[in-house]
């Protein structure tokens, strides 16, 4: 047992270690495969599109695959008349890079109109070109980029707001939260504003995605898109029906718009109360009191079936009739009467019972204060016992006295 | 009968008796008043309690509240000043001449019991009123009508009681020819109704009502019922019980045990109220007029005999 677990460790070390050699045998293998010399040299992008207030920028991307080091120049072979070409590293205008062997360099085309008066880009197409050499001239490439320049108008398209969901159903109580994906297309990092136009009343505000804070702004980055929830509230009183929402997400220079889509679905709601106004009652123990409760419907939608409940103390009554109440139009008022039975053996004192109303998507609860007043038909009788005695006191007098 | 009252109640302001029960009550008020006002503010300092003057009345401090004093020692009182009412006079042979009087023969003891209940209520009235006093000084707390109130129905229940002792005293001393005799079982009822009878409740229920299982909450309720219900046969009992009762507005019950469901207690704590007085006197109605059918009884009984006795021949 044990020599086996030996031998496999023994295998699984040879096996390592030949991987190992491999790979550096390997590595030997590609450097002694490269040439002699080469060099690529590129620009990132065959052609671009911008928009009138962009830039020009476009990295120009140099390696050396060869086995020497070598210094390349760059020389701009085809540009338009009146624009200017600088080729850049961090800021600073080069002639040319060196490129150690097997590594490779970055450097910046920035192209703009010559007369520094023009601050937007002229539309139309642009061709520029580039050529990289080796100093010795062996070695050249060169490159080219179409730049198309559209106007104002077409750049705005390329910022969209797209909703999987552009139309949410639901009753006048709740939120509404429309899930908007917010594309940048600009090629620019960018600020966008949003904005919502409702129908009055109602309310709107914008969250990022899975996050509570509220925010009217947000930064997109270029080519990338966020999502923002948008959470509209209906005002309290809102009929049921349709209501059409405009989203509309602005940067500096581009604008996008959706249409978004509420149709509130009717709302449930009790109103529940006396005639009076009074929630309290007064009783003795053991003996029913009732009160009438009046349910009115106070939402928008019918209410098929009213059912009451109560929350009381052990051993009493508390009783409903009817002990529901169906199809309460909206708006409309019925009654129940509540009796309710304390106990035989409660205290005197102030008792809490709560009815909880309940209906369709709605409930109320509603407490009264039953007050346990002392009986006073046992006060009677303690005053009938006293009476008794006082007469047999004055008859004692009466019989016994003036002697 | 209001010479003989005049005479009597001249009798016992004038005696060194009461110049020593003055001194007992300027005391126990002072004391109590001292013990109460600096518990009171204790208690203050947390919740406000409503009502809080008659805390002035119940609250113990570190030995004794005016309540639990005049539950105690009321009945002495009674028995000191009715223990000798009309033997002395027999001792010292006046009755003969108190009779040969121009005076009804009923207006003795009735002019005595009157003078007793007339001094039983200078002193009550007294002690209260120096409480009252003392507790306005060191607490600054002004008393509300319905504090008011119920102070005066405790000062009539107490004068009510005290006198149930007196008139029991004033019925041995018609009974009974020697002053030690009928002192001494004006004291040893006094004795035994006051710490006697609880004891043997106990053991009553214990015997009738035994409690096998003593995590059943319906054995111990029905062996604390039935020792509450047979000790009320003590007038002690009866008259702290309903004092209690008036004295506390939180007290919704006579009873000192309540079984209550936790609904129930949900229920009544939402709306923590004190009583209103009439409610209070209401719970405990039957026990004031107890008190006070018991007290009219033994005055009755103590008139009935001695009109009924030979006095002319002692």
């Amino acid at each position: 047992m044990r020599m086996r677990q030996r031998h496999t460790l023994l295998g699984l070390v040879i096996a390592g270690l030949a991987g190992l050699w491999t790979a550096v045998a390997a590595e030997t293998a590609t450097t002694a495969d490269l040439p002699d010399r080469r060099i690529t040299a590129a620009l990132q992008y065959p052609g671009i599109t911008l928009g009138p207030d962009d830039t020009l920028n476009v990295d120009l991307l140099i390696k050396n695959r060869g086995r020497s080091d070598e210094t390349v120049l760059i020389e701009v072979i085809e540009k338009p008349e009146d624009w200017t070409v600088e080729i850049k590293r961090y800021g600073t205008v080069v002639s040319g890079v060196f490129v150690a062997s097997r590594e490779d360099q970055t450097l910046n085309l920035a192209a703009a109109p010559a007369n520094k008066e023009i601050k937007k880009l002229p539309p139309g197409t642009y061709r520029f070109a580039v050529k990289a050499q080796t100093s010795d001239g062996a070695l050249s490439q060169s490159s080219a980029i179409v730049v198309t320049v559209v106007s104002a108008e077409k750049a705005s398209e390329r910022v969209s707001i797209e909703t999987s969901y552009p139309t949410l159903r639901g009753p006048s109580g709740d939120k509404f939260q429309f899930s908007l994906d917010v594309r940048n297309d600009t090629g620019q990092d960018a600020v966008f504003n949003f904005r919502a136009t409702t129908p009055p009343g109602w309310e709107a505000s914008f969250k990022p995605a899975y996050e509570s804070k509220q925010i009217s702004s947000l930064q997109i980055g270029a080519n990338s898109s966020k999502t923002v929830e948008m959470e509209v509230t209906p005002p309290y009183n809102a009929q049921a029906g349709e209501y059409d929402f405009k989203v509309e997400a602005q940067s500096p220079k581009a604008r996008a718009e959706a249409e978004v889509k509420v149709v509130l679905t009717g709302t449930y709601g009790l109103k529940v109360g006396t005639s009076s106004g009074l929630l309290s009652l007064v009783t003795e123990r053991g003996r029913r009191s009732t009160v009438t409760l009046l349910v009115q419907n106070s939402g928008s939608a019918a209410q098929r079936e009213v059912r009451f409940e109560a929350f009381k103390p052990e051993n009493w009554k508390v009783e409903f009739t009817p002990e529901t109440i169906e199809d309460l139009e909206p708006g409309a008022i019925k009654q129940t009467e509540i009796s309710i039975t304390p106990a035989e053996e409660a205290l005197i004192g102030d008792y809490s019972i709560s009815i909880q109303t309940e209906g369709e998507k709605a409930n109320q609860e509603t407490e009264f204060r039953v007050t346990i007043r002392a009986a006073s038909a046992w006060g009677w009788i303690g005053v009938g016992i006293i009476a008794v005695v006082i007469l047999g006191l004055a008859a004692a007098f009466r019989i016994l006295g003036r002697r | 009968m209001w010479t003989i009252c005049r005479k009597e109640l001249a009798d016992h302001f004038g005696s060194i008796r009461f110049l020593i029960l003055f001194c007992l009550i300027l005391m126990v008020a002072l004391v109590s008043t001292y013990m109460a006002a600096t518990h009171v503010r204790e208690a203050l300092d947390g919740a406000k309690p409503s009502q809080v003057f008659l805390l002035l009345f119940t609250t113990p401090g570190k030995f004794f509240s005016l309540v639990q004093f005049i539950a105690l020692f009321g009945p002495l009182l009674g028995i000191i000043m009715g223990f000798d009412a009309i033997n002395r006079e027999r001792q010292h042979r006046t009755l003969g001449k108190l009779v040969s009087q121009p005076i009804y023969r009923d207006a003795i003891v009735n002019g005595k019991f009157l003078a007793g209940v007339l001094t039983i209520s200078v002193a009550l009235l007294s002690m209260m009123l120096l409480l009252t006093g003392l507790g306005l000084m060191t607490v600054g707390v002004v008393p509300g009508i319905e504090e008011i109130g119920r102070l005066a129905i405790y000062l009539l229940v107490s004068i009510a009681y005290v006198s149930f002792w007196l008139g029991l005293a004033i019925l041995f001393s018609v009974l009974f020819r020697s002053l030690a005799t009928s002192a001494l079982a004006a004291v040893a009822l006094w004795i035994f109704s006051a710490f006697f009878v609880g004891f043997l409740a106990d053991l009553a229920a214990d015997a009738l009502r035994p409690i096998r299982n003593p995590r059943d909450p319906e054995e111990i309720v029905a062996n604390r019922r039935f020792a509450d219900a047979s000790s009320l046969a003590s007038p002690a009992v009866l008259y702290s019980q309903a004092t209690s009762t008036i004295l506390d507005p939180y007290r919704r019950t006579r009873s000192n045990l309540v079984l209550t469901g936790p609904m129930e207690r949900l229920s009544l704590e939402r709306f923590e109220r004190p009583l209103p007085l009439d409610q209070s006197i209401l719970v405990v109605w039957p026990y004031l007029t107890l008190l006070a059918a018991m007290t009219l009884v033994c005055f009755g009984l103590s008139y009935v005999v001695f009109m009924r006795q030979e006095i002319r021949s002692v």
